[in-house]
Protein backbone atom coordinates (compact mmCIF):
# COMPACT_ATOMS: atom_id res chain seq x y z
CA UNK A 1 0.00 0.00 0.00
CA UNK A 2 2.43 2.03 1.22
CA UNK A 3 6.42 1.54 0.57
CA UNK A 4 9.54 4.18 1.90
CA UNK A 5 12.81 2.73 0.14
CA UNK A 6 16.03 4.52 0.86
CA UNK A 7 14.20 8.16 1.31
CA UNK A 8 16.18 11.03 2.06
CA UNK A 9 15.30 14.77 2.91
CA UNK A 10 17.17 17.51 3.87
CA UNK A 11 17.19 21.59 3.91
CA UNK A 12 21.07 21.82 3.37
CA UNK A 13 23.41 20.78 1.13
CA UNK A 14 24.73 17.55 3.10
CA UNK A 15 22.80 17.72 5.96
CA UNK A 16 19.63 15.37 6.01
CA UNK A 17 16.70 15.76 8.24
CA UNK A 18 14.94 12.16 6.85
CA UNK A 19 18.32 9.21 6.26
CA UNK A 20 17.38 6.59 4.54
CA UNK A 21 14.30 6.10 5.59
CA UNK A 22 12.55 2.47 4.59
CA UNK A 23 8.73 1.06 5.66
CA UNK A 24 6.13 -0.48 4.49
CA UNK A 25 2.61 -0.28 5.59
CA UNK A 26 -0.36 -2.32 4.54
CA UNK A 27 -3.62 -1.71 3.51
CA UNK A 28 -5.97 -0.73 5.94
CA UNK A 29 -2.90 -0.35 8.79
CA UNK A 30 -3.22 1.86 11.73
CA UNK A 31 -0.19 3.08 12.53
CA UNK A 32 1.45 5.46 14.43
CA UNK A 33 4.90 8.28 13.55
CA UNK A 34 6.56 9.26 17.12
CA UNK A 35 9.53 11.35 17.75
CA UNK A 36 10.30 14.13 19.56
CA UNK A 37 9.84 17.59 18.38
CA UNK A 38 12.00 18.36 15.07
CA UNK A 39 12.51 14.61 14.80
CA UNK A 40 10.68 14.58 10.97
CA UNK A 41 7.47 13.27 11.49
CA UNK A 42 5.66 16.25 10.05
CA UNK A 43 8.43 16.41 7.07
CA UNK A 44 7.75 12.80 6.31
CA UNK A 45 4.00 13.37 6.09
CA UNK A 46 4.46 16.19 3.90
CA UNK A 47 6.59 13.65 1.56
CA UNK A 48 3.55 11.53 1.58
CA UNK A 49 1.10 14.01 1.27
CA UNK A 50 3.09 15.59 -1.48
CA UNK A 51 3.88 19.03 -0.48
CA UNK A 52 7.47 18.06 -0.43
CA UNK A 53 9.54 16.34 -2.62
CA UNK A 54 12.22 13.68 -0.87
CA UNK A 55 16.07 14.60 -2.32
CA UNK A 56 16.69 10.88 -2.83
CA UNK A 57 14.32 7.38 -2.94
CA UNK A 58 10.90 6.34 -3.86
CA UNK A 59 7.77 6.12 -2.17
CA UNK A 60 4.62 3.43 -3.96
CA UNK A 61 1.71 4.34 -2.30
CA UNK A 62 -0.92 2.42 -4.04
CA UNK A 63 1.38 1.24 -6.76
CA UNK A 64 2.48 4.81 -7.83
CA UNK A 65 5.79 6.27 -7.20
CA UNK A 66 4.77 9.60 -5.94
CA UNK A 67 8.77 10.89 -5.74
CA UNK A 68 8.32 11.45 -9.55
CA UNK A 69 4.76 13.00 -9.42
CA UNK A 70 4.13 16.04 -11.44
CA UNK A 71 2.79 18.88 -9.90
CA UNK A 72 -0.35 18.42 -12.53
CA UNK A 73 -0.95 15.14 -11.19
CA UNK A 74 -0.61 16.28 -7.33
CA UNK A 75 -4.40 17.50 -6.64
CA UNK A 76 -5.70 14.01 -7.96
CA UNK A 77 -3.37 12.46 -6.15
CA UNK A 78 -4.34 14.08 -3.01
CA UNK A 79 -7.88 13.26 -3.47
CA UNK A 80 -6.95 9.85 -2.16
CA UNK A 81 -5.57 10.99 1.49
CA UNK A 82 -7.56 12.83 3.72
CA UNK A 83 -5.37 15.21 6.14
CA UNK A 84 -6.24 16.23 9.76
CA UNK A 85 -4.75 19.39 10.92
CA UNK A 86 -3.49 20.10 14.44
CA UNK A 87 -4.88 22.98 13.78
CA UNK A 88 -7.97 22.51 12.29
CA UNK A 89 -7.98 24.39 8.93
CA UNK A 90 -11.25 25.01 9.22
CA UNK A 91 -12.83 28.38 7.23
CA UNK A 92 -14.40 29.47 10.34
CA UNK A 93 -17.39 31.84 9.12
CA UNK A 94 -18.60 29.14 6.74
CA UNK A 95 -21.01 26.51 7.81
CA UNK A 96 -19.62 22.75 9.03
CA UNK A 97 -22.07 21.58 6.13
CA UNK A 98 -20.00 23.85 3.53
CA UNK A 99 -16.59 22.93 5.42
CA UNK A 100 -17.22 19.49 4.99
CA UNK A 101 -18.85 19.67 1.52
CA UNK A 102 -15.86 21.60 0.32
CA UNK A 103 -13.90 18.28 -0.45
CA UNK A 104 -16.39 17.07 -2.60
CA UNK A 105 -16.96 20.10 -4.83
CA UNK A 106 -13.80 19.55 -6.13
CA UNK A 107 -14.56 16.20 -7.51
CA UNK A 108 -17.85 18.18 -9.20
CA UNK A 109 -20.05 16.28 -7.48
CA UNK A 110 -24.16 17.02 -7.72
CA UNK A 111 -25.75 18.64 -4.94
CA UNK A 112 -27.93 15.72 -3.89
CA UNK A 113 -24.64 13.16 -3.61
CA UNK A 114 -22.98 16.21 -2.01
CA UNK A 115 -26.09 16.36 0.78
CA UNK A 116 -26.39 12.86 1.20
CA UNK A 117 -22.41 12.12 0.97
CA UNK A 118 -21.70 14.98 3.74
CA UNK A 119 -24.75 14.04 5.68
CA UNK A 120 -24.05 10.43 6.43
CA UNK A 121 -20.19 11.26 7.41
CA UNK A 122 -21.22 14.44 9.70
CA UNK A 123 -23.61 11.24 11.29
CA UNK A 124 -20.37 8.94 11.65
CA UNK A 125 -18.67 12.33 13.58
CA UNK A 126 -21.78 13.20 15.71
CA UNK A 127 -22.22 16.39 14.23
CA UNK A 128 -25.49 15.73 12.06
CA UNK A 129 -27.45 18.50 14.62
CA UNK A 130 -24.80 20.66 14.26
CA UNK A 131 -24.53 21.18 10.54
CA UNK A 132 -25.92 24.69 9.57
CA UNK A 133 -23.64 26.26 12.50
CA UNK A 134 -20.27 28.30 11.42
CA UNK A 135 -17.40 26.50 12.49
CA UNK A 136 -16.44 29.59 14.62
CA UNK A 137 -19.28 28.64 16.83
CA UNK A 138 -18.05 25.50 17.79
CA UNK A 139 -15.67 24.33 20.34
CA UNK A 140 -12.49 22.71 20.17
CA UNK A 141 -13.39 19.03 19.86
CA UNK A 142 -16.13 19.59 17.73
CA UNK A 143 -14.10 21.68 15.19
CA UNK A 144 -11.77 18.51 15.35
CA UNK A 145 -14.62 16.18 14.46
CA UNK A 146 -15.19 18.74 11.61
CA UNK A 147 -11.47 18.15 10.65
CA UNK A 148 -12.46 14.59 10.76
CA UNK A 149 -15.38 15.05 8.92
CA UNK A 150 -14.07 16.63 6.07
CA UNK A 151 -10.62 14.64 5.51
CA UNK A 152 -12.89 11.06 5.37
CA UNK A 153 -16.05 12.63 3.63
CA UNK A 154 -15.17 10.94 0.31
CA UNK A 155 -13.64 7.58 1.75
CA UNK A 156 -10.28 8.05 0.67
CA UNK A 157 -8.01 4.88 1.02
CA UNK A 158 -5.70 6.61 3.22
CA UNK A 159 -5.79 9.00 6.12
CA UNK A 160 -2.93 11.59 7.27
CA UNK A 161 -3.06 13.02 11.01
CA UNK A 162 -0.38 15.64 11.96
CA UNK A 163 -0.93 16.46 15.54
CA UNK A 164 -3.97 15.69 15.58
CA UNK A 165 -4.42 15.65 19.72
CA UNK A 166 -2.19 18.74 20.16
CA UNK A 167 -5.54 20.54 21.14
CA UNK A 168 -7.43 18.43 22.59
CA UNK A 169 -7.58 17.40 26.58
CA UNK A 170 -6.93 13.28 26.94
CA UNK A 171 -10.57 12.63 27.33
CA UNK A 172 -11.79 14.29 23.85
CA UNK A 173 -8.04 12.76 22.63
CA UNK A 174 -9.26 8.77 23.35
CA UNK A 175 -12.73 9.63 21.48
CA UNK A 176 -10.89 10.83 18.38
CA UNK A 177 -8.70 7.98 18.06
CA UNK A 178 -12.25 5.63 18.64
CA UNK A 179 -13.23 7.85 15.65
CA UNK A 180 -10.40 7.25 13.55
CA UNK A 181 -10.46 3.42 14.32
CA UNK A 182 -14.13 3.44 13.21
CA UNK A 183 -12.55 4.88 10.19
CA UNK A 184 -9.93 1.77 9.53
CA UNK A 185 -12.94 -0.23 10.50
CA UNK A 186 -13.67 0.36 7.26
CA UNK A 187 -10.61 -0.33 5.74
CA UNK A 188 -8.82 3.07 5.26
CA UNK A 189 -5.20 3.08 6.06
CA UNK A 190 -4.08 5.47 9.30
CA UNK A 191 -0.89 7.31 9.79
CA UNK A 192 -1.26 9.70 12.90
CA UNK A 193 1.94 11.78 13.50
CA UNK A 194 2.15 12.04 17.34
CA UNK A 195 4.21 12.99 20.43
CA UNK A 196 1.34 11.67 23.00
CA UNK A 197 2.67 9.02 24.37
CA UNK A 198 -0.64 8.20 26.76
CA UNK A 199 -3.14 8.41 23.11
CA UNK A 200 -0.07 5.75 21.65
CA UNK A 201 0.19 3.47 24.70
CA UNK A 202 -4.00 3.66 24.46
CA UNK A 203 -4.03 2.61 21.37
CA UNK A 204 -1.97 -0.33 21.03
CA UNK A 205 -0.97 0.26 17.88
CA UNK A 206 1.61 -0.59 15.51
CA UNK A 207 4.66 2.90 15.87
CA UNK A 208 6.87 3.72 13.20
CA UNK A 209 9.32 5.98 15.61
CA UNK A 210 11.73 8.53 14.20
CA UNK A 211 14.97 9.58 15.61
CA UNK A 212 18.09 11.05 14.10
CA UNK A 213 16.38 11.47 10.93
CA UNK A 214 16.20 7.10 10.79
CA UNK A 215 13.18 5.25 10.87
CA UNK A 216 12.31 2.45 13.77
CA UNK A 217 9.32 0.52 13.90
CA UNK A 218 7.80 -1.47 17.20
CA UNK A 219 4.48 -2.42 18.79
CA UNK A 220 2.99 0.92 20.35
CA UNK A 221 3.58 -1.17 23.98
CA UNK A 222 6.37 -3.45 22.85
CA UNK A 223 9.99 -2.77 23.50
CA UNK A 224 12.25 -0.49 21.23
CA UNK A 225 12.61 -2.51 17.41
CA UNK A 226 15.32 -2.67 15.30
CA UNK A 227 16.07 0.51 12.16
CA UNK A 228 13.85 -1.11 9.38
CA UNK B 1 -23.39 23.16 -14.21
CA UNK B 2 -22.89 22.19 -10.43
CA UNK B 3 -18.69 23.71 -10.53
CA UNK B 4 -19.99 27.01 -12.48
CA UNK B 5 -22.57 27.33 -9.72
CA UNK B 6 -20.19 26.55 -7.10
CA UNK B 7 -17.97 29.49 -8.51
CA UNK B 8 -21.02 32.03 -8.51
CA UNK B 9 -21.59 31.23 -4.69
CA UNK B 10 -18.23 31.59 -4.43
CA UNK B 11 -17.93 34.41 -5.72
CA UNK B 12 -20.77 36.13 -4.04
CA UNK B 13 -19.87 34.66 -1.08
CA UNK B 14 -16.36 36.44 -0.75
CA UNK B 15 -18.14 39.51 -1.98
CA UNK B 16 -20.48 39.37 0.94
CA UNK B 17 -17.87 38.41 3.61
CA UNK B 18 -15.04 40.82 2.42
CA UNK B 19 -18.12 43.70 2.23
CA UNK B 20 -15.63 46.71 2.66
CA UNK B 21 -12.51 45.67 1.17
CA UNK B 22 -14.05 45.01 -1.91
CA UNK B 23 -15.50 48.34 -1.67
CA UNK B 24 -12.48 49.68 -0.76
CA UNK B 25 -11.25 47.98 -3.32
CA UNK B 26 -13.44 49.32 -6.02
CA UNK B 27 -13.04 52.91 -4.75
CA UNK B 28 -9.54 53.26 -4.73
CA UNK B 29 -9.28 51.87 -8.11
CA UNK B 30 -12.15 54.09 -9.19
CA UNK B 31 -10.35 57.04 -7.90
CA UNK B 32 -7.18 56.11 -10.19
CA UNK B 33 -9.18 55.81 -13.12
CA UNK B 34 -10.83 58.89 -12.47
CA UNK B 35 -7.30 60.46 -12.96
CA UNK B 36 -6.80 58.70 -15.83
CA UNK B 37 -10.16 59.75 -17.79
CA UNK B 38 -9.45 63.46 -16.23
CA UNK B 39 -6.65 63.64 -18.29
CA UNK B 40 -7.71 61.32 -21.39
CA UNK B 41 -10.94 63.93 -21.16
CA UNK B 42 -8.91 67.17 -21.05
CA UNK B 43 -6.21 65.64 -23.68
CA UNK B 44 -9.15 64.90 -26.29
CA UNK B 45 -10.71 68.24 -25.80
CA UNK B 46 -7.36 70.01 -25.87
CA UNK B 47 -6.32 68.12 -29.14
CA UNK B 48 -9.94 68.79 -30.12
CA UNK B 49 -9.27 72.75 -30.22
CA UNK B 50 -5.85 72.77 -31.58
CA UNK B 51 -7.26 70.50 -34.26
CA UNK B 52 -10.21 73.29 -35.04
CA UNK B 53 -7.51 75.92 -35.18
CA UNK B 54 -5.74 73.77 -38.30
CA UNK B 55 -9.06 74.76 -39.96
CA UNK B 56 -8.02 78.20 -39.85
CA UNK B 57 -4.51 77.90 -41.71
CA UNK B 58 -5.24 79.31 -45.26
CA UNK B 59 -2.55 80.29 -48.36
CA UNK B 60 -3.74 83.82 -49.57
CA UNK B 61 -3.37 84.20 -53.10
CA UNK B 62 -3.37 87.95 -53.54
CA UNK B 63 -4.05 89.01 -57.35
CA UNK B 64 -2.94 92.14 -59.47
CA UNK B 65 -6.06 94.42 -60.23
CA UNK B 66 -4.98 94.01 -64.04
CA UNK B 67 -6.06 90.26 -63.85
CA UNK B 68 -7.85 89.62 -66.75
CA UNK B 69 -11.00 87.07 -65.73
CA UNK B 70 -10.09 84.00 -67.70
CA UNK B 71 -6.81 84.54 -65.86
CA UNK B 72 -8.51 84.74 -62.82
CA UNK B 73 -10.70 81.48 -63.48
CA UNK B 74 -8.05 79.33 -65.23
CA UNK B 75 -5.86 80.24 -61.91
CA UNK B 76 -8.62 78.99 -59.62
CA UNK B 77 -8.78 75.78 -61.64
CA UNK B 78 -5.50 75.17 -61.62
CA UNK B 79 -5.19 75.56 -57.88
CA UNK B 80 -7.81 73.03 -57.59
CA UNK B 81 -6.32 70.44 -59.34
CA UNK B 82 -3.63 70.26 -56.60
CA UNK B 83 -3.63 67.15 -54.80
CA UNK B 84 -3.85 69.27 -51.55
CA UNK B 85 -5.75 71.69 -51.85
CA UNK B 86 -9.66 71.19 -50.01
CA UNK B 87 -10.85 74.28 -51.59
CA UNK B 88 -10.42 77.54 -53.15
CA UNK B 89 -12.65 80.45 -52.53
CA UNK B 90 -12.60 83.95 -54.29
CA UNK B 91 -12.69 87.33 -52.36
CA UNK B 92 -13.45 90.36 -54.44
CA UNK B 93 -11.79 93.89 -53.83
CA UNK B 94 -15.07 95.26 -52.15
CA UNK B 95 -15.45 92.11 -49.85
CA UNK B 96 -11.99 92.57 -48.96
CA UNK B 97 -12.23 96.10 -47.76
CA UNK B 98 -15.40 94.71 -45.96
CA UNK B 99 -13.90 92.65 -43.82
CA UNK B 100 -10.99 94.48 -43.27
CA UNK B 101 -13.34 97.67 -42.00
CA UNK B 102 -14.91 95.44 -40.15
CA UNK B 103 -11.96 93.93 -38.35
CA UNK B 104 -9.94 97.53 -37.57
CA UNK B 105 -14.09 99.37 -36.91
CA UNK B 106 -12.09 101.15 -34.10
CA UNK B 107 -9.87 102.88 -36.43
CA UNK B 108 -12.09 104.12 -39.02
CA UNK B 109 -9.98 106.96 -39.73
CA UNK B 110 -7.10 105.00 -40.93
CA UNK B 111 -9.31 104.58 -44.31
CA UNK B 112 -9.47 108.56 -44.33
CA UNK B 113 -6.14 108.90 -46.01
CA UNK B 114 -7.50 106.43 -49.39
CA UNK B 115 -9.20 107.61 -52.05
CA UNK B 116 -10.99 104.30 -53.50
CA UNK B 117 -10.12 100.35 -52.69
CA UNK B 118 -6.50 100.19 -52.01
CA UNK B 119 -6.60 96.22 -51.28
CA UNK B 120 -6.57 93.47 -53.62
CA UNK B 121 -8.95 91.01 -54.27
CA UNK B 122 -7.67 87.00 -53.36
CA UNK B 123 -8.44 83.50 -53.47
CA UNK B 124 -8.60 82.09 -49.63
CA UNK B 125 -7.16 78.32 -50.30
CA UNK B 126 -7.23 75.56 -47.56
CA UNK B 127 -5.50 72.69 -47.90
CA UNK B 128 -6.78 68.79 -46.52
CA UNK B 129 -6.29 67.34 -43.48
CA UNK B 130 -3.33 65.23 -44.12
CA UNK B 131 -1.18 68.25 -46.25
CA UNK B 132 -1.02 70.38 -43.25
CA UNK B 133 2.71 70.94 -42.68
CA UNK B 134 4.77 73.90 -43.61
CA UNK B 135 6.37 72.14 -46.37
CA UNK B 136 2.97 71.16 -48.02
CA UNK B 137 1.78 75.53 -47.98
CA UNK B 138 5.53 75.94 -49.42
CA UNK B 139 5.48 74.01 -52.09
CA UNK B 140 1.50 75.40 -52.89
CA UNK B 141 2.71 78.94 -52.55
CA UNK B 142 5.85 78.51 -54.46
CA UNK B 143 4.28 76.93 -57.58
CA UNK B 144 1.61 79.49 -57.53
CA UNK B 145 4.26 82.52 -57.07
CA UNK B 146 5.09 84.60 -60.32
CA UNK B 147 1.80 83.04 -62.04
CA UNK B 148 0.72 85.71 -64.46
CA UNK B 149 -2.02 87.89 -62.36
CA UNK B 150 -0.50 87.03 -59.20
CA UNK B 151 0.54 89.29 -56.61
CA UNK B 152 1.71 87.80 -54.10
CA UNK B 153 1.21 84.50 -51.90
CA UNK B 154 1.17 84.61 -48.33
CA UNK B 155 0.84 82.10 -45.80
CA UNK B 156 1.29 82.27 -41.59
CA UNK B 157 4.55 80.31 -42.29
CA UNK B 158 5.72 80.74 -38.27
CA UNK B 159 2.02 80.34 -37.71
CA UNK B 160 1.92 77.16 -39.25
CA UNK B 161 4.75 76.11 -38.10
CA UNK B 162 4.16 76.45 -34.32
CA UNK B 163 0.78 75.48 -34.61
CA UNK B 164 2.08 71.72 -36.03
CA UNK B 165 4.74 72.25 -33.49
CA UNK B 166 2.67 72.47 -30.19
CA UNK B 167 -0.02 69.83 -31.93
CA UNK B 168 2.89 67.33 -32.19
CA UNK B 169 3.63 68.18 -28.35
CA UNK B 170 -0.30 67.53 -27.17
CA UNK B 171 0.44 64.75 -28.88
CA UNK B 172 3.41 63.21 -27.29
CA UNK B 173 3.06 64.43 -24.06
CA UNK B 174 -0.49 62.82 -24.17
CA UNK B 175 0.98 59.78 -25.04
CA UNK B 176 3.46 59.86 -22.22
CA UNK B 177 1.77 60.79 -19.84
CA UNK B 178 -1.80 58.28 -20.56
CA UNK B 179 1.26 55.56 -20.27
CA UNK B 180 2.21 56.22 -16.96
CA UNK B 181 -0.91 56.61 -15.87
CA UNK B 182 -1.88 53.42 -17.76
CA UNK B 183 1.14 52.08 -15.38
CA UNK B 184 -0.17 53.54 -12.57
CA UNK B 185 -3.73 51.92 -12.95
CA UNK B 186 -2.08 48.37 -13.60
CA UNK B 187 0.09 48.27 -10.74
CA UNK B 188 -2.69 50.33 -7.91
CA UNK B 189 -5.12 47.55 -9.51
CA UNK B 190 -2.10 44.69 -9.15
CA UNK B 191 -1.76 45.80 -5.42
CA UNK B 192 -5.35 45.98 -4.41
CA UNK B 193 -6.33 42.62 -6.14
CA UNK B 194 -3.21 41.20 -4.39
CA UNK B 195 -4.39 42.52 -0.87
CA UNK B 196 -7.66 40.82 -1.64
CA UNK B 197 -6.19 37.34 -2.59
CA UNK B 198 -3.83 37.95 0.49
CA UNK B 199 -6.57 38.01 2.26
CA UNK B 200 -7.82 34.08 1.17
CA UNK B 201 -4.38 32.81 1.39
CA UNK B 202 -5.83 30.14 4.58
CA UNK B 203 -8.89 29.15 2.12
CA UNK B 204 -6.53 28.82 -1.07
CA UNK B 205 -4.14 26.42 0.82
CA UNK B 206 -7.20 24.60 2.27
CA UNK B 207 -8.57 24.35 -1.15
CA UNK B 208 -5.42 22.94 -2.19
CA UNK B 209 -5.13 20.44 0.87
CA UNK B 210 -9.00 18.67 -0.48
CA UNK B 211 -7.08 18.22 -3.84
CA UNK B 212 -8.69 21.21 -5.66
CA UNK B 213 -7.24 21.96 -8.97
CA UNK B 214 -5.66 24.83 -10.18
CA UNK B 215 -8.23 26.24 -11.80
CA UNK B 216 -10.87 25.38 -8.99
CA UNK B 217 -8.94 27.83 -6.95
CA UNK B 218 -8.35 30.14 -9.29
CA UNK B 219 -11.67 30.91 -11.28
CA UNK B 220 -13.57 32.04 -8.69
CA UNK B 221 -10.71 34.58 -7.93
CA UNK B 222 -10.66 35.63 -11.42
CA UNK B 223 -14.02 36.19 -11.27
CA UNK B 224 -13.99 38.57 -8.25
CA UNK B 225 -10.99 40.63 -10.01
CA UNK B 226 -12.72 40.44 -13.48
CA UNK B 227 -15.94 42.14 -11.71
CA UNK B 228 -13.44 44.65 -8.83
CA UNK B 229 -12.12 46.33 -12.24
CA UNK B 230 -15.26 46.28 -13.88
CA UNK B 231 -17.06 48.25 -10.64
CA UNK B 232 -14.11 50.31 -10.59
CA UNK B 233 -13.89 51.56 -14.11
CA UNK B 234 -17.59 52.17 -14.01
CA UNK B 235 -17.92 53.90 -11.09
CA UNK B 236 -15.10 56.07 -12.34
CA UNK B 237 -17.55 56.94 -15.50
CA UNK B 238 -20.14 58.20 -13.52
CA UNK B 239 -17.67 60.22 -11.74
CA UNK B 240 -16.41 61.89 -13.93
CA UNK B 241 -19.50 62.39 -16.25
CA UNK B 242 -21.37 63.80 -12.70
CA UNK B 243 -18.12 66.27 -12.64
CA UNK B 244 -18.09 66.91 -16.22
CA UNK B 245 -22.00 67.86 -16.33
CA UNK B 246 -21.47 70.13 -13.19
CA UNK B 247 -18.11 71.80 -14.98
CA UNK B 248 -20.61 72.02 -18.19
CA UNK B 249 -22.72 74.83 -16.04
CA UNK B 250 -20.17 76.51 -14.61
CA UNK B 251 -19.41 79.79 -16.86
CA UNK B 252 -15.82 79.71 -16.14
CA UNK B 253 -15.12 76.13 -17.69
CA UNK B 254 -17.27 77.05 -20.24
CA UNK B 255 -15.57 80.02 -20.86
CA UNK B 256 -12.38 78.33 -21.77
CA UNK B 257 -13.69 76.90 -24.83
CA UNK B 258 -15.40 80.91 -26.17
CA UNK B 259 -13.67 81.81 -29.04
CA UNK B 260 -13.09 78.22 -30.07
CA UNK B 261 -15.81 76.35 -32.60
CA UNK B 262 -15.42 73.24 -30.12
CA UNK B 263 -17.69 72.74 -27.38
CA UNK B 264 -16.51 70.85 -24.34
CA UNK B 265 -16.97 66.73 -24.74
CA UNK B 266 -17.08 63.80 -22.50
CA UNK B 267 -15.31 60.34 -23.33
CA UNK B 268 -16.30 59.31 -27.20
CA UNK B 269 -18.44 55.87 -26.77
CA UNK B 270 -15.02 54.29 -28.08
CA UNK B 271 -12.97 55.73 -25.11
CA UNK B 272 -16.43 54.27 -22.87
CA UNK B 273 -15.88 51.04 -24.39
CA UNK B 274 -12.32 50.54 -23.37
CA UNK B 275 -12.50 51.35 -19.76
CA UNK B 276 -15.41 48.88 -19.42
CA UNK B 277 -13.25 46.31 -21.36
CA UNK B 278 -9.57 46.90 -19.38
CA UNK B 279 -11.15 47.42 -16.14
CA UNK B 280 -12.37 43.71 -15.74
CA UNK B 281 -9.22 42.68 -18.15
CA UNK B 282 -6.90 44.11 -15.45
CA UNK B 283 -8.80 43.36 -12.82
CA UNK B 284 -8.26 39.73 -13.96
CA UNK B 285 -4.56 40.04 -14.90
CA UNK B 286 -4.50 41.78 -11.44
CA UNK B 287 -5.38 38.73 -10.19
CA UNK B 288 -3.89 36.25 -11.99
CA UNK B 289 -0.42 36.71 -10.86
CA UNK B 290 -0.54 37.08 -7.24
CA UNK B 291 -2.36 33.78 -6.99
CA UNK B 292 0.42 32.21 -8.96
CA UNK B 293 2.88 32.34 -5.44
CA UNK B 294 0.20 30.29 -3.63
CA UNK B 295 -0.56 27.76 -6.36
CA UNK B 296 3.02 26.27 -6.13
CA UNK B 297 2.58 22.62 -5.82
CA UNK B 298 5.97 21.99 -3.38
CA UNK B 299 7.25 24.05 -0.67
Amino acid sequence: MIQFSGVYKGYRPNHYHLKDINFTIEKGEFVFLTGSSGAGKTTLLKILFCEERPDQGNILVQGQNIARLKPSAVPYYRRNIGFIFQDFRLILQKTVFENVALALRVLHLSQGEIRKKVGDTLALVGLEFKKDLKCLDLSGGEQQRVCIARAFVNRPPIILADEPTGNLDFDLSVHFLSLLKDIQARGTTIIVATHNRELVEVAKKRVIHIKEGHAVSHASQGKSGSPL
Amino acid sequence: MNTLIHFLKEFLYSLNQNKWLTLGAIFSSAFIWVILGFFVITYLNLFEIYSGLKEDLKIFVYLQDSISTSDQKGLENRLMEEKEVLSVNYVSKEKALLDFRKALKSKEDLFQDFDGNPLPSYFEVRLKQQFQSSEDFSGIADKFKGNRGVEDIFFGKEWVDSLNRTIRFIQLMGIGIALVLAIGVITTIGIIVRLAVYSKEEEIQILKYIGATEWFIKAPLLIEGGFLGFMSAGLSLVLLYAVFLFLNQYPPFVSLFSGTSVKAFFLPPDFVAYFLISGPLLGIIGSFFPLRKYLKTFS
